[in-house]
């Protein structure tokens, strides 16, 4: 019984329990302050010296070279060209592969990089036009005005809207700097061509639509003016006559108008979630290749296409 | 009325079917609506609601709930409201799919080891074991292994070094003025000088891009000799106590040859190692 006591008194008495956790507890606290302020000093140091990388001219070059162009893409890209190339210097430099081996080794990694990089590009491209709709729907889901958002959806969901919201932007002080000028931002890009032959799908009659995709290809550009101006001209030309460009051109100003909101000072986290998807696509689309298509299906494919080669040799 | 009242309770079901199918098509909207008011209203009004063989809490929901949908049918159903319920509107209003989405924009390396853990873990064991056959089970449930245990490692990998990155990358996205002195204007200038906030500036996502993904590519070596080196260790410790597939001594002696390294990287290791092309089974882990 004295023994069962000892015990007791020992570890049983709620007060000395509690002594002990909550002594336990400032200790797991003050290690993890320790740690939270350490890892927090480190990533300023890191802050710094990313910081002054960013100065540097060269650097600044490179990153206004990128700013305007579809970079997710193309780094997607280049991350897994770099990676197969070091697998393949690898091969080269490996002593216990025969030397007669290396080189079909070799070729055989450097084709498969090339059709799985060949393969995301067209993928990615596709899903491009194929999603646009989505993109929209998403870049208007992330818009954090309520009012605005809803003038953004009632004009994805009827383009000609945007006309309308043209006109109150002459008067309405909110709307002024989203809507208004938008008919000098509108250029005549890839995805406007997409978007004409989207409507050509409602109005499939429309005859001066199909004529623009057609003669547009043949336009070049002039003395006094450069291409985009002048296939601009005869986009505008065409309009007059035609409910598929009529769209398709309203359809680029909404777009329009939406980067023009992600630029504002209010826009919150729109340009970062615009930003987001189009990188999470690109990447989602070369991981999707690179790392199960490619060792799926194209790699024994390609050994088997080897093999034969190689019976053949042997023959 | 009787035989209204009893159909109308007894097949409250096919009401409410049908007023979900009308709720597809436009055109039966207001149909819908007219027809369930007054049938609800005259319910209550000539037989007392207690005749009913429905209990009152049933009858009650079942009323509010016409109550609701004649609200919305009221309003012909607008191409606006069409968005606001299709899947994707929902989809994008989740906070998992922005937080996944904002990844993307913050740290590209954390995005892409993120998901390169879901086509390791899922997909590609999916894959492998759909392609097997009884000969090569053991062997493609190893590889299956494999790609499970390359994927946690690369994620494991990509958070222990590109965490502190990405904390670094939004500290100066904070306060740019304290940490880059001298490239605050430089990224805050950007797009005309109409951004505010850093993080939005055009600049600063592509440097952020760059830098993660340059520095992906300088730590791949690191990392792919990282995967192969704790491998054995994984089959081991892990998948041999799990399933009992252990052969890790097998492992690491076929790891000496570089050759093998490719197919453990990839998936497929059930090759003999003597033939040249056998071995190699595709680009990344």
């Amino acid at each position: 019984m004295m023994k069962i006591n000892a015990c007791t008194s020992q570890y049983m008495p709620s007060r000395s329990r509690t002594d002990r956790q909550s002594f336990k507890a400032v200790n797991a606290s003050s290690v993890k302050k320790v740690i939270s302020h350490s890892y927090d000093r480190s990533t300023s140091w890191l802050a710094f010296g990313i910081g002054k990388l960013a100065s540097f001219k060269p650097v600044q070059n490179v990153i206004d070279f990128f700013k305007d162009k579809n970079y997710q893409e193309h780094l997607a890209a280049i991350t897994g060209c770099v990676l197969s190339g070091f697998y393949m210097i690898d091969t080269a430099k490996s002593k216990s592969i025969e030397k007669d081996q290396k080189l079909p080794l070799i070729l055989n990694q450097g084709a498969v990089c090339a059709i799985s990089t060949v393969g995301a590009y067209t993928l990615n491209n596709y899903l491009n036009k194929k999603l646009n709709n989505l993109a929209e729907t998403f870049h208007i889901s992330k818009i954090e005005d309520g009012k605005m958002q809803d003038e953004f959806l009632k004009c994805k969901a009827d383009y000609s809207y945007i006309e309308e919201l043209q006109k109150r932007a002459k008067t309405d002080e909110k709307l002024k700097p989203v809507f208004s000028d938008l008919d000098k931002k509108f250029e005549v890009t890839k995805d406007v061509k997409v978007y004409v032959k989207d409507e050509l799908k409602k109005y499939k009659d429309d005859v001066v639509a199909k004529q623009f995709l057609k003669e547009v290809k043949k336009l070049k550009k002039t003395d006094n003016k450069e291409k985009a101006d002048v296939v601009k001209e005869f986009f505008m030309e065409k309009m007059k006559n035609s409910k598929a460009l009529k769209a398709a051109y309203n359809r680029a100003s909404m777009n329009n108008a939406l980067t023009k909101l992600s630029g504002m000072k209010n826009a919150g986290k729109l340009p970062n979630m615009i930003n987001g998807f189009k990188t999470a696509r690109s990447l989602m689309v070369f991981a999707l290749i690179y790392r199960f298509a490619s060792p799926v299906f194209a790699t024994p494919l390609a050994n088997k296409v080897s093999e034969k080669i190689e019976q053949r040799n042997k023959q | 009325m009787k035989n209204l009242q009893t159909t109308t309770v007894n097949n409250v079901p096919f009401i409410q079917d049908y007023k979900f199918k009308s709720k597809d098509y436009n055109s039966h909207f207001g149909h819908a609506g007219e027809s369930l008011v007054p049938l609800s209203k005259d319910m209550s009004g000539d037989l007392s609601i207690h005749k009913c063989t429905v209990s009152n809490n049933k009858f009650n929901s079942f009323y509010k709930k016409t109550a609701k949908d004649i609200s919305f049918s009221g309003l012909s159903i607008s191409e606006v409201n069409k968005i606001k319920n299709s899947f994707a509107w929902k989809l994008f209003n989740k906070k998992w799919f922005n937080n996944f989405i904002a990844k993307a924009d913050s740290s590209q390396t954390i995005f892409d080891a993120l998901f390169a853990l879901g086509i390791t873990c899922a997909l590609r064991p999916a894959a492998i074991m759909a392609q097997s056959s009884e000969k090569t089970k053991k062997k493609d449930l190893k590889a299956a292994e494999h790609s499970i245990a390359s994927g946690v490692i690369g994620y494991g990998f990509a958070i222990l070094v590109f965490s502190p990155i990405k904390n670094a990358l939004d500290k100066i996205k904070k306060h740019p003025e304290y940490f880059s002195k001298k490239a605050a204007g430089f990224f805050k200038y950007a797009d005309k000088k109409m951004n505010k906030s850093m993080s939005a500036s055009k600049r600063m996502q592509t440097y952020t891009m760059l830098f993660n993904k340059s520095m992906e590519i300088l730590v791949a070596g690191l990392r792919s000799s990282l995967t192969i080196g704790m491998i054995p260790y994984i089959d081991k410790y892990v998948f041999g106590k799990l399933f009992g597939t252990n052969n890790a001594e097998l492992t690491k002696k076929q790891l000496q040859n570089p050759a093998y390294r490719y197919s453990i990287v990839n998936f497929k290791n059930n090759q003999e190692s003597n033939k040249v092309f056998q071995n190699f089974t595709g680009l990344m882990k």
